[in-house]
């Protein structure tokens, strides 16, 4: 059989490996008993009878193992790296962030459904369950605070030993912002409310931690974006040497950020696993996603724009107020990215954007695809779209005016960037890219019903700071039967790693593709790496292989050119071999080639390895992609059903690695967008208790209702690496609400509605339409 | 045999699996999917949901696809049964697993085999299904990576409409 | 998300049914497909201790279709029932109204009685039945029943079913076979619960349309648009007033996380009216 991609094989013929495919003899299996109730103190927990039962190997409470798994601090993906120099660039003024730490299991008090209170070790799932059933907890009650302003109130109970339940409260300025409002000819403000979803990968979390047979090491398998970090997490948790301990993420089924943070559930599974001396294995539910993985977005703007008379924009002032549930994991990383974005693709010199992050009894929040950045969009192009209609401008023509041309690159905004660098576009025509958009779009302002539906357009543009560091790992091993291994940090939960990266080191190399194996996820391969997330991968672990693949090839031509007595110029990799430019004779095989960096060859200066390389690429900040979505939209006025008829989008992500794998990525992010923008909305009643964590009311799109994307590339390059690109792995997604809801206030021109709260429902759509102005 | 009146907790199935036999004993509550994974070792079916909305778990039961987690195994004694590691055993089954990876129907592949399930049915259908039930037994998976333009295009070239 | 502990009985007569319920001391439950009692069992909203299983009773599986009068057993698969030739060119409005239900790979397993004993609000095949006046066929240990559709649904999920009684066949007679039916419904998205919908059905004249709503009220609801004389404005504002005035008096939906209750008054108007064009043009 001829496969496409690399993974494709056992993935088409039911050989994947995600964790709860992976079964090692004398495994038990963990289930949770979880909290029913959103706050409250916890009176009394009888585990007895669980105990009793036959099959269960072990019950704990939080009481029970505080002092040997300890609980989860702040992750090091904003508290160690990026938060220290952010704040120490916008200085002491400009706020403040409060960690709270995030126990195993519950002790004394619970802060959201779904939280861990007790966990069951039993012979099978099955009987895990049962003994769930058999846990009797007693719960208090305290008030739950399931609203973000009611948690803002001076009387509200505090969730932390904290003087209010603000976690993050912090500003950022470009300009005179106020001086600016207090002159504008026109200014527009809202309340625009982007909804909390679910990340809702089809494979939920899972975890596999087996003692090892000798050594007293543990080796864990997670299904998680970052199994480095989960690696030094665990180490923490439970004071294991790191040297003993080997995280892999297997085949993992999705991640989108959900899987983006080390989990308590993450930690603990390892430590049963030693305390019980067997494997164990918990594999989370759909249910238990919904609760207990990270909920993301639920950011509510006060958003206002000022605009001179020709609709050229003076300034945007915008507070907003994240609900991060009980806990934040990476504090800063969400409201921050959505204030780095918020200026977007256009000219605003003058920018003030305060960020307040409040706790409630929700599941915890953190960066879902897109980070922060679908919000910033969804504030900024909706108030665009609003301020057009609302002083006479074509909101085509008023982006196009607006936007930053090629000439102005590279452009700085003014503000720094969550790496605390300086904000600088480094590449692109987003005016250009816009006009694309808008063109292949057939873009106009009245356009003619669609079968009785009104028909609309809406447009939102995108920058998005990709490859973030700070760093990332790759180590080139070559084999002596003339292959490579290739290990990264990074590892694949659908982007098609070992397809592409494999080929830039082949191509690097030349070596054809099948001689080259990719090794990701896996902490045994490479001893450094920071993950999957974040746009970043191709951008910073492709960058690391290439540098690694050029000191490979650095270190072959030095002993060959010395060998051959030939320049290291002349020397040609491709084929399988290295060969001397123009005589045929002069060339050797790549298995030649290693055999000579080996100490059987008497190279007592060979390295552990041999031939190896390793390279660590260290951006000095993000690099900048964008693009424009121009949507098509019917609506249903009987219904308040939107269809979407058309979606185009022009993306700039610099050279093409794989422009089937760069579609698939936006294809797929224009979908989770769509169900962001008319489904998708996780949501709570005033107890905090979930209204729909399921996939009956929480509704994911399915085929009939995500079109084929008409998708254009717009190349330019990134000058921040070597090889030229910006990521891809969110874009699809970041605009499309904006976009959405754009086109339908459009459609709706005529009804005087508008939409400032996604996911735009029927339930929604016809609320308003009751309310609105007949035509 | 067990016979019907002493309603066991544990009885004995027979199915094929894949063309191979298999008898067990089992408990009553064992769902189809877990007998399939956890007794028979296909793992190839996955579990996205435990209630039959996402698809991940899509098997053929008696050749015509259905969910394996909502399925009790002991009900489906002597039932014939199909899954994704069954596909690539006939040549047709290989071309439809390769026209998926040219069309780029997977990224993380974890809903991919109840997709081809569901595919290999439809392929097999004496009377071609018309594009109203094409549409609704794609709408039957849920896939959270490719935005489903990758899978219909696949749908549609295994079975000889292109062009939507 | 696994069943608790259960016995399950896998019944091959009508007799292995009545022995299994009077040993089970009243906490037995029949299965059919199992397409909503599997997902039930698996959150554990159902913990019976008994499962009777009804697949194996060849006498629950039979369709028979003529022109006059149509039988479906109640384990016949919904599958069988949206594909089977005779019934689509007898009664077609049984095949449209069940390929509404889930999605194929559901329908394979799910059976017509299993859905139609679920009686489920949102659910097709029960507003169906009420359309037709199907009589339901039921039978238990103290003989058969027959039991008018419009009798049998009692409220959501309830029925009239006995404790150790269970549907065997769906009989549908002359007068329905001969009418012309129209449907309608809204959902979130396909295969999803229905939000609202209408099945309508006309002889010969408006006069004779009626219309069986579903999704609006706790049991499927039956309205004579003909004999109430709402057919007469048809065409015209009127009908919309008229038609809106009786549905609120007659229908009461429910407020919850998909639609409110106003929404599916007037979504249950929606529905109507393409039914009614449907059927009169």
């Amino acid at each position: 059989m001829k496969f496409t991609r690399r993974e494709d094989e056992r993935l088409l013929t039911g050989r994947g490996r995600y964790v709860d495919d992976i079964d090692v003899p004398g495994q038990v299996h963990i289930r949770f008993v979880r909290s029913q109730v959103a706050h409250g103190r916890i009176r009394k927990i009888d585990v007895s009878d669980a105990r009793a039962l036959p099959g269960v190997y072990g019950v704990w409470t939080g009481p029970e193992i505080i002092d040997h798994v300890q609980p989860l601090g702040p992750s090091k993906a904003d508290g160690g790296v990026f938060e220290d120099p952010l704040f120490a660039v916008l200085g002491p003024d400009a706020g403040f962030i409060r960690h709270a730490q995030r126990p195993i299991l519950a002790v004394d008090i619970v802060r959201y459904v779904g939280e861990p209170i007790v966990a069951i070790a039993a012979s099978d799932p099955y009987v895990a369950e049962d003994a769930v059933s058999l846990v009797d907890v007693s719960i208090d009650d305290l008030p739950p605070l399931s609203d973000p302003f009611a948690a803002l109130a001076d009387d509200a109970v505090r969730l932390y030993d904290w003087p209010d339940n603000v976690c993050l409260d912090l500003e950022v300025s470009t300009g005179d912002v106020d001086a600016v409002f207090s002159r504008a000819p026109h200014v527009t403000r809202r309340q625009l409310h982007s909804a909390r979803v679910s990340c809702s990968p089809l494979e939920g979390r899972g975890v596999l931690a087996v003692p090892d047979v000798v050594g007293g090491g543990i080796t864990v398998y997670s299904s998680t974006q970052i199994p480095h970090m989960v690696r030094d997490a665990i180490a923490e948790a439970i004071e294991l040497p790191q040297r003993r301990l080997r995280v892999v993420a297997p085949d993992v089924g999705g991640g989108f950020g959900a899987k983006a943070i080390p989990y308590p559930e993450e930690l603990f599974v390892p430590w049963v696993a030693l305390t019980l001396g067997r494997p164990v294995k918990w594999i989370e539910d759909r249910y238990e996603h919904f609760v207990s993985a990270i909920g993301s977005r639920d950011q509510i703007h006060d958003i206002e724009i000022a605009l001179d008379h020709d609709g050229t924009i003076l300034g945007v002032r915008d507070h907003f107020v994240s609900d991060v549930g009980a806990f934040s994991p990476l504090g800063v990383v969400q409201p921050y990215n959505t204030a780095a974005h918020l200026a977007g693709c256009y000219r605003v010199p003058n920018l003030k954007i305060r960020m307040t992050s409040v706790v409630t009894n929700k599941p915890p929040l953190s960066p879902y695809r897109g980070a922060g950045r679908p919000e910033a969009v969804f504030a900024m192009e909706r108030i665009i779209d609003i301020a057009c209609r609302e002083h006479g401008f074509e909101p085509a023509e008023m982006r196009c005016r607006n936007a930053i041309t090629a000439d102005e690159i590279p452009y700085s905004v003014g503000i720094p960037y969550r790496d605390g660098r300086p904000i600088v576009y480094d590449s692109g025509d987003f005016a250009a890219c816009l006009e694309q958009a808008l063109e292949i779009a057939e873009i106009v302002s009245d356009p003619v019903p669609d079968r009785g539906r009104p028909v609309g357009f809406g447009i939102a543009c995108y920058v998005e700071g990709t490859g973030i560091g700070p760093f990332e790992s790759a180590e080139i091993e070559m084999l002596e039967d003339g292959t490579a291994v290739v290990a990264t940090g990074a590892c694949s939960q659908g982007q098609s790693h070992e397809t592409v990266f494999a080929r830039i080191a082949a191509d690097t190399l030349g070596l054809s593709e099948d001689r080259v194996m990719l090794a990701g996820g896996d902490t045994g391969a490479s001893s450094f790496g920071w993950g999957t997330l974040a746009s970043r991968s191709a951008v910073v672990a492709g960058s690391a292989i290439r540098q690694a693949s050029e000191n490979i090839v650095q270190q072959v031509a030095e002993e060959l050119s010395r060998l051959w007595e030939v320049s290291p110029d002349d020397l040609v990799f491709a084929d399988n071999e290295v060969a001397v430019i123009g005589t045929p004779a002069m060339s050797m095989s790549w298995s030649e080639v290693i055999g000579l960096f080996s100490p059987k060859r008497g190279r007592s200066d060979a390295t552990r390895n041999g031939l190896s390389a390793s390279a660590h690429f260290v951006p000095e900040t993000v690099t900048f992609a964008n693009g424009a979505h121009v949507v098509k939209v019917a609506v249903d006025t009987d219904t308040g059903q939107v269809e979407i008829l058309d979606y185009v989008v022009v993306h700039d992500c610099g050279p093409l690695l794989d422009e089937e794998v760069v579609d698939g990525q936006i294809q797929g992010g224009v979908a989770q967008g769509i169900g962001a923008a008319l489904f998708e909305d996780l949501a709570f009643d005033v107890d905090a208790q979930p209204l729909n964590p399921n996939f009956i009311d929480y509704i994911i799109p399915s085929g009939s209702e995500v079109p084929d994307v008409r998708i254009e590339h717009f190349e330019t390059r990134s000058p921040r690496n070597p090889l030229g690109i910006k990521g891809v792995g969110e874009a699809g997604t970041i605009p499309v609400p904006a976009a959405v809801l754009n086109a339908i206030d459009h459609a709706l021109r005529d009804r005087g509605v508008e939409v400032v709260r996604t996911p735009a429902t029927p339930k929604m759509i016809t609320t308003l339409l009751a309310k609105g102005r007949p035509s | 045999m067990n016979s019907s009146a002493d309603s066991p907790t544990r009885l004995d199935v027979e199915m094929v699996v894949n063309g191979e036999p298999v008898r067990r004993a089992i408990e009553a509550r064992t769902l189809l999917i877990d007998f399939l994974r956890t007794e028979l070792g296909l793992t190839g079916t996955h579990n996205g949901c435990s209630y039959g909305v996402c698809g991940a778990c899509t098997v053929l039961v008696n050749g015509v696809a259905a969910r394996s987690c909502i399925a009790l195994a002991a009900q489906l004694d002597g039932a014939t049964i199909e899954t994704i590691e069954s596909v690539s055993h006939t040549e047709r089954g290989q071309e439809i697993l390769e026209t998926f990876s040219r069309c780029r129907g997977l990224q993380c592949g974890f809903c991919t085999p109840g997709v081809v399930m569901t595919l290999v049915e439809l392929d097999r259908r004496i009377e071609t299904p018309n594009r109203d039930e094409i549409e609704d037994s794609i709408d039957g998976h849920l896939c959270r990576c490719t935005g489903y333009a990758g899978i219909k295009e696949a749908v549609d070239q295994t079975l000889g409409r292109v062009g939507r | 998300m696994k069943p608790a502990p259960l016995r399950l009985v896998r019944a091959r007569t009508l007799d292995d049914v009545w022995r299994a319920f009077a040993e089970s001391s009243g906490d037995a439950k029949a299965i059919a497909g199992g397409q909503s009692l599997v997902a039930m069992l698996n959150l554990r909203l159902a913990t019976p201790h008994t499962l009777i299983d009804l697949s194996g009773v060849d006498d629950l599986r039979r369709l028979s279709v003529s022109p006059t009068e149509i039988r479906v057993g109640a384990m016949v698969a919904q599958r069988t029932a949206e594909h089977d030739p005779d019934l689509r060119q007898v009664f077609p409005v049984m095949s449209r109204a069940v390929s509404h239900i889930g999605h194929p790979q559901i329908r394979s397993r799910g059976t017509v009685g299993g859905n139609v004993a679920h009686a489920d609000p949102s659910s097709e095949l029960p507003a169906l039945m009420v359309l037709v006046d199907a009589t339901m066929e039921v039978v238990g240990p103290r003989g058969p029943r027959r039991i008018p559709a419009v009798d049998f649904f009692q409220g959501p999920y309830t029925t009239a079913l006995g404790d150790d009684e269970i549907l065997a066949n769906i009989v549908i007679g002359r007068e329905a076979i001969d009418r012309h039916y129209g449907f309608h419904e809204i959902a979130r998205c396909r295969g999803a619960f229905a939000m609202t919908g209408v099945i309508g059905s006309i002889d010969s004249s408006p006069s004779s349309v009626r219309v069986a709503l579903f999704g609006v009220a706790p049991t499927p609801v039956r309205v004579e648009l003909g004999a109430l004389g709402l057919m007469e404005s048809w065409g015209s504002a009127d009908f919309d007033r008229a038609l809106l005035e009786h549905y609120t008096e007659v229908l009461s939906p429910n407020d919850d996380f998909q639609a409110t209750a106003n929404q599916r008054l007037s979504y249950a108007g929606v529905c109507t009216k393409k039914v009614v064009h449907e059927l009169v043009g």
